[in-house]
């Protein structure tokens, strides 16, 4: 709670925003039928009849997930079906209604306590496992025995009647039985006392575009049925009891916001083109292949930076070929074998604790034995990983790229490695594609100066921003308090990144860019005008940077580099792209 | 199937049964739809079907007891399977928990 007022006045509650946009309304306050099962132990004779009762309101609740299923595919697809799907089999899991029916038959007690001991347990243990994601599964087992439970005791729907005009849910949290009978169209907004961003509510919250605070602790006391209520799914604070001003603010940004999703998703599943016909690739970063479905969903065409190092982190041991050809061909199959995937060789430090490759503590890690020098110093780890990559390639469209790269002498030691990581797969008779390109990061000053002489030895380049600049400017991006040098408009950071793209496209060589700058709107034209190909940024990124590049003309952006180029400062590049972009503050 | 060791026990004549181990290679695991799925599957056989990682042991057709394993990507997984049709339904999950298509 940041900000208490009087005892109705207005007031904020905190919580963690779940589904962005932003929503204005009346709070319903959801009531559940909770507890009031009577206990009793069975009379002589009486099992068979209650086993009976039990299967009965069982098979109630199966045929009302059905259709729920059913009602649920139309409205929200079949992600969000799938999950009635999974409720459908814990009313045939021998674990939970298996363990009624025995609690019934052996402890000789009536279904409703039957039904009430083996839930509780069954939650309790889901709320006991580490995984965030199990915990949210005891909201599946929470919610199936109220269902049996209602079916037992021949209870309504709570949810059953209309709200009338749009309003914002307030509940401890929903089940998702729950938020699949919610109309999306009577339900403005969500406020919830529990839940995180993986829990059912906030995940059916984003795919019905519904606005959504969760785990805002203190909600249930503090608003009554009725209050205004303001949700700013985007910061995740909720507004209880709003003046007028307040209240006329949010209505704005919340119909802004509502305009903008409805431009954004016209690109979902379109090419990256620009408004002068140049085609350019939007592709995303990713840290493992979890993150490979979300990309894809969020509309990349690819991966153009796979970092491998989690596969290195957090264990006692290196991962053999094996693990981390399945971990590359994961990618490769989540996008198929047309899609660009840009896989980074390990690059990792002695900023790490990484027992098992024995780094020793430096004072100055991001100067000292990383990334690809720390590889070509253990040619034998390093070849197990270009082996991986390398099977993966026969899968897909794979690239290779090597981090850190400051010397030609680095890039052909690395790739003499690689020839002798294909003669091994040769011996094993095992297939890669031989023609797969190879890159280096451009992220080292030094490789940028001498890009020229890189171009004619490597397929592309990928301009990682984020270390080209703390390393050009000298400044740690982590510290504060040089972080107005760690600026990617910085004018020595753009001579640089112009040289390389120039260089580049000399030798006839694509240029992406796998840095924060990438998906910066200010960043992409000036990117775009240079002749940028590649755009790899995280996947929330990537629908907006298409809307910018579909109402660009490149061929007006050429001279944005070369006067930014020659401006003082990285204030003066930065006031000057927002002056030529026409529009560029919408996407910002 | 490149990470399985199977062996067969036939030691009564007709009680097949099978163990071994497979890797998880969906990328988001076997939660939900995937481990939904190979729950459907297992209850398809009528043989006795068993989970297990770490030493812990499940009843194969129960999510409760897939779930409480909670098999990840990269994860290997015991599969045991034992009675009529033992080995078609060893090598059909097996099979499944190695496959990455949802």
């Amino acid at each position: 709670m940041l900000d208490e007022g009087g005892e109705w006045g207005h007031m904020q509650v905190k919580g963690i925003g779940a589904s962005p946009g932003y929503a204005v309304g009346k709070a319903v306050i959801l009531k559940r039928h909770d507890g009031g099962a009577e206990r009793r132990r069975l009379r002589e004779g009486e099992t068979e009849a209650e086993l009976a009762r039990l299967r009965q309101a069982v098979e109630r609740v199966s045929r009302e997930l059905e259709r729920l299923a059913d009602e649920t595919m139309r409205r929200a697809g079949e992600e969000q079906a799938k999950i009635f799907s999974s409720q459908m089999l814990l009313l045939q899991d021998p674990e939970y209604v298996g363990a009624v029916e025995n609690a019934i038959r052996e402890q000789g007690i009536n279904a409703e306590a039957a039904l009430d001991d083996v839930t509780a347990m069954t939650v309790e243990m889901f709320r006991g496992l580490e995984d965030e994601y199990l915990q949210a599964r005891a909201a599946d087992v929470a919610d199936v025995g109220r269902r049996i439970m209602d079916a037992l005791l021949g209870r309504e729907d709570p949810l059953g009647q209309p709200f009338g005009e749009p309003v914002i849910l307030v509940a401890d949290d929903l089940a998702p039985s729950e938020t699949a009978r919610l109309k999306p169209e009577s339900v403005a907004g969500f406020a919830m006392e529990l839940g995180s961003r993986t829990s059912h509510s906030a995940i059916i919250a984003r795919s019905l575009g519904i606005p959504a605070v969760v785990g805002a602790k203190g909600v249930l006391s503090q608003i009554a049925a009725g209050d205004v209520v303001i949700v700013d799914g985007r910061s995740g604070v909720l507004h209880i009891r709003p003046d007028e001003a307040l209240i006329r603010e949010y209505e704005e940004k919340r119909d802004a916001h509502r305009r903008r999703m409805r431009e954004l998703e016209a690109y979902r599943g379109r090419p990256s083109v620009t408004a002068d016909g140049r085609r350019v690739e939007l592709v995303a970063n990713i840290a493992g292949p979890e993150d490979a479905w979300e990309a894809r969903k969020a509309g990349a065409e690819g991966v153009g930076l796979y970092r491998t190092e989690f596969l290195f982190m957090g264990r006692s041991a290196l991962p053999d070929e094996e693990e981390q050809f399945n971990a590359y061909k994961a990618a490769v199959d989540v996008f198929g074998p047309e899609a660009p995937v840009v896989i980074r060789t390990l690059d990792i430090g002695g900023d790490k604790e990484l027992p098992h490759l024995g780094l020793s503590a430096e004072l100055n890690p991001f100067l000292g034995n990383r990334a690809i020098r720390l590889c070509l110093e253990r040619p034998e780890m390093f070849k197990t990983q270009l082996r991986a990559i390398l099977r993966a390639s026969h899968y897909g469209n794979v690239k290779l790229m090597y981090p850190m790269i400051s010397t030609l002498q680095e890039l052909r030691e690395a790739n003499r490695l690689l020839e002798e990581a294909k003669r091994e797969l040769d011996e094993r008779g095992m297939p890669y594609n031989g023609a797969m390109e190879v890159g280096i990061m451009i992220e080292v000053p030094a490789a940028a100066l001498m890009a020229d002489r890189f171009a004619r030895e490597v397929d592309f380049f990928s301009i990682g921003t984020n270390d080209l600049v703390q390393y050009t400017m000298a400044a740690d991006r982590m510290n504060e308090s040089v972080g107005h040098l760690a600026d990617p408009f910085q004018p020595a950071v753009i001579r640089l990144i112009r040289r390389v793209i120039e260089a580049a496209a000399r030798e006839g060589r694509w240029v992406g860019m796998c840095g924060e700058m990438a998906g910066t709107p200010l960043a992409i034209p000036l990117l775009a005008g240079m002749g940028l190909h590649e755009f790899s940024m995280s996947a929330g990124a990537i629908l907006p940077a298409r809307a910018l590049l579909a109402r660009l003309r490149v061929g007006g952006l050429a001279h944005l580099a070369e006067t930014a180029a020659n401006l003082d400062t990285a204030e003066e590049v930065a006031a000057f792209l927002r002056r030529e972009v026409p529009d560029i503050a919408d996407f910002e | 199937m490149e990470n399985q060791q199977m062996e067969e026990q036939d030691k009564h004549g007709e009680q097949e049964e099978c163990v071994g181990e497979f890797t998880v290679k969906n990328p988001r695991g076997l939660h939900a739809r995937p481990g939904g799925d190979l729950i459907k599957l297992a209850n398809s056989f009528p043989c006795e079907v068993y989970f297990g990682k770490n030493g812990k042991m499940v009843n194969g057709k129960s999510m409760i007891g897939l779930l409480s394993l909670g098999p990840k990507f990269g994860d290997r997984l015991t599969v045991r399977t034992k009675g009529e049709r033992a080995r078609e339904a060893f090598l059909k999950l097996g099979e499944m928990i190695e496959s990455v298509l949802e």
